[in-house]
């Protein structure tokens, strides 16, 4: 073994995890300390801590379990399909999400019964999942699964525009799109209560599954034979994404490219292997996420754009410059 | 101690692809599968590894019914190489390697000592110990097939099927592979190897699978086997059968039509 040629990637390898963990924690703490009130991190009891635990305190929880939710499912996804370009929306989940929660604005029950939003899109996430469980079968093909995926997000967007096009007023439209944009901002703990139990037990289903993935790279024969269940995982991917991905959909609307992005920057310094990229996106999803949210209350503290906006205009010609990288670097 | 297929019947997408074959594996033994393109070589290893479920017949390891076994347990016993040289993430060789050691690793945890162990002699059996810290992205075709092949070779099964390992490899590693599979046998393993190459196939296996649309045409001694007449039958070719200072040669000269 020639030591120059290994020491190259190690160092990153070894360093990984603790930067992105700090990373995680300054970003989370930034996100408690800005915001557009000019309050930083309050001594005592007051106003200032009123706005800490009811307004940010929420919003920054939100937006860690949602980044790590969405980070850690692409990388799972990804791993599966063994395809980079796979995104946690692939299997319908979050489009049944987006459109339970537009259904609960469209009817007006959002206004009436509280947490009608997060519920309904709870619902379409559940209902989505059953739906892509019952088209593809139980034993599902990697093919049959994805198809069934877009059949079933295909639909649930068909309904959401269907929603916004018989919205019974302007306003509803306009709150409708705006919730599809997808945001953190004004959740309360309330939401946070509701969606944290199914992310956190989506992501700690989604994280055994990190052999599996390893072993699926040699293929699914190699990976069989290497004692992987490729059904049983499928189960379990399914429902872990579904958890994650749903709640997450459910209570922020659809935040984009995260799933995507960040396990694509990520592989390099994982040394490409799957299994380690899983952690790995969990805390750069959650960077990303908690990020752009604190960036977004420092850039623009009053003009409302909203979180998914934003990753999506971060995220794309991040993705540009990583397909002009990945030309040049790899054989035609 | 053995690895058994008895009288299997095996369908993919509704075609019999394999009709009433056997196959035992016993230690020492380096049985070479041969037979024209589609004659049910891969489907005969695939179902052997089990990872096929045949329609009709058995596979049993140690006399029980394979689908009996627990994953890992067979993923202990028998290492299976298949032909398609997938590697999907260019992942460090090393750590391609490493994957042959998952049904020996417990549920949580690193690679212990034996398991590194046991991925450094199979990257130096094949030869690739130079190349651990490159991405499998960045070797030859031919490397890649050393590094999928030191993978199977880390599992440290009892049992190795290979569907065309040596496709690819130049003489010299095709030879060190051979020479390996014989120090696997000696050591009382058991191996069975998908050829295309008769010349290897007649010098280096014990024993030879002759496969013809899908049954068995013939099964032996090399020597026995590889006969002018029954590579006519079976493959549509004339060849000349011999050896070069006592070492066997077979040599296809053309096509009888």
């Amino acid at each position: 073994m020639t030591r120059n040629e290994t020491v190259a990637t190690e160092p990153t390898a070894r360093f990984l995890f603790p930067v992105l963990a700090i990373g995680v924690v300054a970003i989370f703490a930034a996100s408690l300390a800005i915001g557009p009130s000019g309050l930083g991190l309050p001594a005592g009891q007051g106003a200032a801590w009123l706005v800490l635990v009811e307004i940010r305190l929420p919003r920054a929880i939100l937006g860690l379990l949602i980044g790590a939710g969405l980070g850690l499912s692409g990388a799972v996804l990804q791993g599966y399909l063994r395809n980079p370009l796979a995104e946690p929306g692939l299997i319908g989940v979050s489009g049944g999400a987006s459109l339970g929660a537009v259904l609960a604005l469209h009817t007006g029950l959002s206004a009436t019964v509280p947490l009608a939003l997060p519920l309904g899109g709870l619902a379409g996430a559940g209902i989505a999942t059953l739906g892509v469980l019952l088209l593809a079968g139980p034993q599902t093909g990697t093919l049959t699964l994805i198809l069934a995926g877009i059949a079933i997000s295909t639909v649930a967007t068909a309904l959401t525009t269907l929603a916004l096009n018989l919205a019974p007023n302007p306003f509803a439209a306009v709150e409708i799109v705006f919730w599809l944009m997808g945001s953190l901002t004004d959740r309360s703990l309330a939401h946070v209560w509701l969606a944290a139990p199914f992310i956190l037990a989506g992501m700690g289903l989604l994280l055994t599954l990190g052999r599996a993935v390893d072993a699926l790279t040699l293929g699914e024969d190699a990976a069989a034979n290497l004692g992987l269940d490729l059904s049983r995982m499928r189960m379990i991917m399914i429902a872990g994404l579904a958890l994650t991905v749903g709640a997450s959909a459910a209570v922020a609307g659809t935040i984009a490219f995260v799933g995507l992005i960040v396990p694509h920057v990520l592989r390099p310094l994982v040394a490409a292997q799957p299994g380690r990229l899983l952690p790995a996106s969990l805390l750069g999803g959650a960077i990303l996420v908690l990020g752009a949210d604190t960036l977004l209350r420092v850039i623009a503290p009053l003009a409302d754009v909203k979180l998914g906006v934003v990753t999506a205009l971060v995220g794309a010609p991040f993705f540009l410059w990583l397909v002009v990288k990945t030309r040049s670097t790899l054989p035609r | 101690m053995t690895l058994a297929i008895h009288r299997v019947t095996v369908a993919l997408a509704g075609r019999t692809v394999l009709q009433d074959a056997s196959l035992t594996l016993a230690p020492g033994a380096i049985v070479g599968i041969i037979g024209p393109n589609g004659a049910g070589k891969s489907t005969l290893l695939r179902t052997a590894a089990g990872l096929l479920a045949p329609r009709q017949g058995t596979v049993t390891l140690d006399g029980r019914p394979l689908a009996d076994w627990e994953r890992r347990a067979v993923g202990r016993a028998i290492a299976f190489l298949p032909q398609e040289r997938t590697v999907d993430w260019p992942m460090r060789v090393d750590a391609v390697v490493a994957l042959g050691r998952l049904p020996h690793r417990g549920p949580a945890g690193g690679m212990a000592e034996a398991d590194r162990e046991a991925v450094a002699m199979a990257m130096r059996a094949t030869d690739i110990a130079h190349l651990a810290g490159r991405s499998v992205g960045a070797v030859s075709g031919g490397e890649r097939a050393r590094v999928l092949l030191a993978r199977a070779l880390a599992q440290d099964a009892r049992f190795l099927l290979a569907d065309e390992p040596t496709a690819g490899l130049d003489p010299a590693h095709q030879l060190a592979f051979f020479a390996h599979l014989g120090r696997l046998a000696g050591a009382g393993r058991s191996v069975a190897v998908a050829l295309h190459d008769l010349g290897l196939a007649a010098r280096f296996c014990t024993h030879l699978l002759l496969l013809h649309k899908g049954r068995c045409a013939a099964f032996g001694p090399p020597s026995e086997v590889l006969v002018p007449e029954t590579l006519e039958a079976c493959y549509g070719i004339r060849a000349r059968v011999g050896d070069i200072d006592g070492v066997p040669v077979v040599l296809p000269i053309e096509i009888v039509t």
